[in-house]
């Protein structure tokens, strides 16, 4: 892949800075002149990219060879990677919010952490955050049907309010705690939780296989949850083994053959989703 | 300033001018006979289409269900947003767009008078508040009256007189311009959580029945003598098999005496919505045919299409009770609003597919409503926007009436139900460039009453659309072109301003506000205010005097006087 960095040259701007062009979509192809050029708003000012960042590197010709690494904190830089198709993008520090929101393919790697609404309305693609997410995490933005609906979400830390909102389908696994609200509205998709899950969990949650997975305690689940069975899913194996050999969580192992509780809800929707809580001891 | 649109193919039906190469001459806003060139700018429109700026009869563009629609819907708004430019303001497009933007995005399609077909009467202040903030176009609302507790009261009395009085108080109340009536009777009946299913069915808690309520108005409505016709959504809109319903309405008013100097007592609406034939949708077929047959043999019938697009929308009606249950047939958000003594409303987002059965046939019946209905001058084209699909695209639908190949080519892509549940496959009609400016322009102002909008002969208005596209060389294989061109207008002209150069806005003047002023005679008014006096004084929630709409919200108005008692 071809390396193209960006060097911030502030720090901790007031007003945000809106910059869906650091997307290898928008980047590949470009001269370094015209990345320079390319239009960023701040506030209601359109400038270029280049009064905020040192560009260097290398330039690819498709956006699947493009190597985009912010170097540094960017917490103030909103909408990086947003609907990017292909490529990488790293952050070496944390990022702002809407990061790759409506993303539909690609990898962004977040080594800090990240604002709201990452990774917002996404079909496709993988965004790791070393960090903690703030809320909306894999949300549907407000008004939308439908939230998260393809791809794959890691965060190492917690994650805030309302992550998976309206979630279609695709992964989220949260290494940390999750706030309330965890799967609002979900009508499909996993969600894994490794630390403590925080209440109204899966609150309307649909059907369509929705699952919520938690590893961890469970402060409190909705009374419209109904116990089902305790049982070992033989899925649950897979699922493990894979979030272990292919997104590194190693401690994911740990469960292998642990037996879980099954709740099925909603039902204050008639929702037949699906929360799995890990037996104790 | 004055204006010569030089060597452009004029259709002009209403003066029976049909692609004829002419020059029109516009002075001081209206169209006069001839003007001298040095005294003039002149447009160079040879090679191009020049017709009387666009009419459009039924769309919803202001009030308070827009409004709602505008508030459930984000995500309708994030998907199409309008930057300003230096002469016009920011806002959002699509299903729902904003005031602003629904006045330019119709001036750039060459229209230039715009009707909000659906006005709940307590809401008349924001609907006029709207549409003053809607520039280019000229506009007006029309009051709902269908479910309106006086009107009902004097229909079950029997009393016309009354009817009339408070028909022509409430017009002058409201501001507004003509009769809508919206699924009469089965509103009220929502408010006790039930519908009519009929004509003949009783409406809730008074002893009336739509059959009733529809005549009375269109009665009262040829008696007063309004310029437009009562504008009626029909009964069971969106049931299969509701095309009898339909034409039941259409016999119901046969008997009508029309008033002095036109046929037709009744407008239906978004008739696709009312032409569903079948038991149920699993059955469903298109009784567009039975229709069409109708209204080819009888004069008193005009109708509207409600053409579908597919495409992601908004559905918003007067009609409660419909709402409702397409609500429970989607599982989509909703809103629901009830508005008093008056009226009701419903908003569901909707999204037209190309794969689903039911919207594929709903999509041909528009088509086939247009094309086996031999006379343009009574079906006229509108998507009953944002029901069907947005207004912005009227162009796909002129594409779709003017060539088979274009319906041919989307048919293929469609359910095949289209195909085989319709007769639009077997249909070889093509709408040429004169009938297309009678359906979208001529005929609408006809039967609105607007004397002055809709042709280009002397004394008209000095609304032209110029579109560029040379007719005598097009074909109907090239329906993409004339989808291209009817969507941006070459030169919009407005009251003679020019307001569109090709496809852009580029002035943004205020249009005026057409509403219906009726004399009520003395003795008649006196007894209808002790009515409403008892009924406000009873059961609104403002009182008489801050019920009507005072002339400050009418900045730009033109008030069309009506003599309804000789």
């Amino acid at each position: 892949m071809m390396e193209l960095r960006l060097k911030p040259k502030v720090s901790g701007l007031s007003i945000p800075l809106e910059a869906e062009v650091i997307s290898p979509d928008v980047i590949a192809g470009k001269t370094l002149r015209e990345v320079e050029e390319l239009r960023v708003y701040h506030g209601n000012r359109a400038e270029r990219l280049g009064e905020y960042f040192e560009v260097e590197g290398e330039v690819a010709a498709e956006p699947g060879e493009q190597l985009i690494v912010v170097e540094g904190d960017v917490s103030w830089v909103k909408y990086i990677g947003a609907g990017m198709t292909a490529g990488k993008v790293v952050v070496k520090g944390d990022a702002g919010m809407h990061l790759g929101s409506k993303m539909s393919g690609g990898e962004i790697i977040v080594e800090g952490s990240v604002g709201d609404w990452a990774g917002a309305e996404m079909t496709g693609g993988l965004i790791r955050i070393g960090g903690d997410a703030g809320d909306l995490l894999g949300a549907a933005y407000r008004g939308s049907p439908e939230g998260m609906r393809g791809g794959c979400i890691f965060v190492e830390g917690s994650a805030g309010y309302e992550t998976g909102t309206g979630m279609r389908r695709g992964l989220i696994v949260i290494g940390g705690d999750a706030a309330p609200f965890t799967g609002a509205h979900m009508n499909g998709g996993v969600i894994f939780i490794l630390g403590r899950a925080a209440k109204r969990l899966g609150a309307q949650m649909k059907g369509n296989g929705s699952l919520i997975i938690c590893l961890g305690e469970v402060e409190e689940l909705l009374p419209t949850f109904v116990y089902d069975t305790t049982y070992t899913p033989t899925f649950m194996r897979i699922y493990l083994k894979t979030l272990s050999e292919k997104l590194g969580i190693k401690r994911a192992e740990e469960y292998i053959g642990r037996p879980f509780r099954r709740y099925r809800g909603d039902r204050a929707v008639g929702g037949d989703g699906e929360i799995l809580v890990v037996e104790r001891g | 300033m004055n204006l010569i649109i030089k060597g452009g193919y004029v259709y002009d039906p209403i003066n029976k001018v049909n692609g004829e190469k002419m020059d029109i001459y516009i002075k001081d806003g209206k169209i006069v006979e001839e003007l001298p060139e040095h005294k003039a700018k002149v447009i160079d429109a040879s090679g191009m289409v020049v017709m009387p700026g666009g009419v459009d009869l039924h769309s919803h563009i202001a009030g308070s269900k827009i409004n709602l629609g505008r508030l459930l819907r984000p995500e309708d708004h994030r998907k199409d947003p309008v930057p300003r430019t230096r002469v016009t303001r920011a806002g959002v497009g699509y299903s729902c767009p904003s005031t602003y933007i629904a006045g330019y995005r119709y001036a750039q399609m060459g229209y230039t008078t715009v009707m909000e077909p659906a006005m709940p009467p307590l809401g008349a202040r924001h609907v006029h508040e709207e549409l003053n903030d809607t520039p280019i176009v000229d506009k007006s609302a029309y009051p709902l009256f269908g479910n309106n507790y006086f009107v009902l009261k004097y229909v079950r009395e029997g009393d016309l007189e009354m009817l009339k009085a408070f028909i022509a108080w409430l017009m002058r109340a409201t501001r507004g311009y003509a009769i809508k009536i919206v699924n009469p009777g089965g509103v009220e009946s929502w408010k006790w959580g039930k519908n009519v299913d009929g004509l003949d069915d009783t409406v809730e808690g008074f002893d009336v029945t739509p059959r009733q309520i529809i005549t009375s108005l269109a009665r009262a409505n040829e008696e007063l003598g309004l310029p437009h016709t009562i504008h009626l959504h029909c009964n069971n809109l969106g049931v299969p098999g509701n095309y009898q319903t339909t034409l039941e309405t259409m016999r119901a008013v046969e008997d009508v005496k029309p008033k002095e100097g036109r046929e037709n007592t009744l407008h239906i609406v978004h008739c696709q919505f009312n032409a569903l034939a079948g038991d149920s949708w699993a059955t469903l077929r298109s009784g567009a045919p039975e229709i069409a047959k109708y209204v080819n043999s009888h004069r008193h019938v005009t109708l509207d299409l409600g053409q579908v697009i597919f495409t992601d929308t908004t559905t918003m009606t007067g009609d409660g009770p419909w709402q409702f249950r397409l609500y429970n047939l989607t599982g989509n958000k909703w809103v629901n609003s009830d508005v008093e003594m008056e009226a009701g409303a419903g908003v569901v987002p909707y999204t037209f597919r190309k794969k689903n059965p039911v919207n594929a046939i709903q999509w041909a019946i528009g088509l086939e409503l247009a094309l086996l209905i031999y006379d343009p001058w009574r079906v006229y084209m509108t998507t009953d926007h944002p029901n069907g699909g947005p207004f912005t695209f009227y162009p796909k639908v002129i594409a779709w009436l003017m060539s088979r190949k274009a319906r041919t080519d989307t048919m293929l892509e469609i359910h095949r139900a289209a195909m085989r549940k319709t007769t639009l496959a077997d249909i070889y009609r093509e709408y040429d460039f004169y009938e297309i400016a009678i359906t979208t322009r001529a005929a609408p102002a006809k039967v609105l009453g607007l004397g002055e909008k809709g042709h280009l002969g002397p004394g008209a208005d000095g609304d032209v659309a110029i579109y560029d596209i040379n007719p005598t060389e097009w074909r109907p294989s090239m329906y993409r072109e004339v989808e291209k061109a009817f969507s941006r207008a070459k030169y919009t002209i407005k009251g003679g301003e020019i307001v569109v150069v090709d496809g852009e806005v580029v002035s943004t003047p205020l249009g005026k506000t057409y509403w219906v002023d009726v004399e009520i005679p003395e003795d008649l008014e006196g007894e209808l205010m002790k009515d409403l006096e008892e009924g406000f004084r009873n059961y609104y929630t403002i009182s008489l005097s801050n019920y009507p709409v005072e002339d400050a919200y009418l900045p730009v108005q033109r008030r069309v006087e009506v003599v309804g008692w000789r």
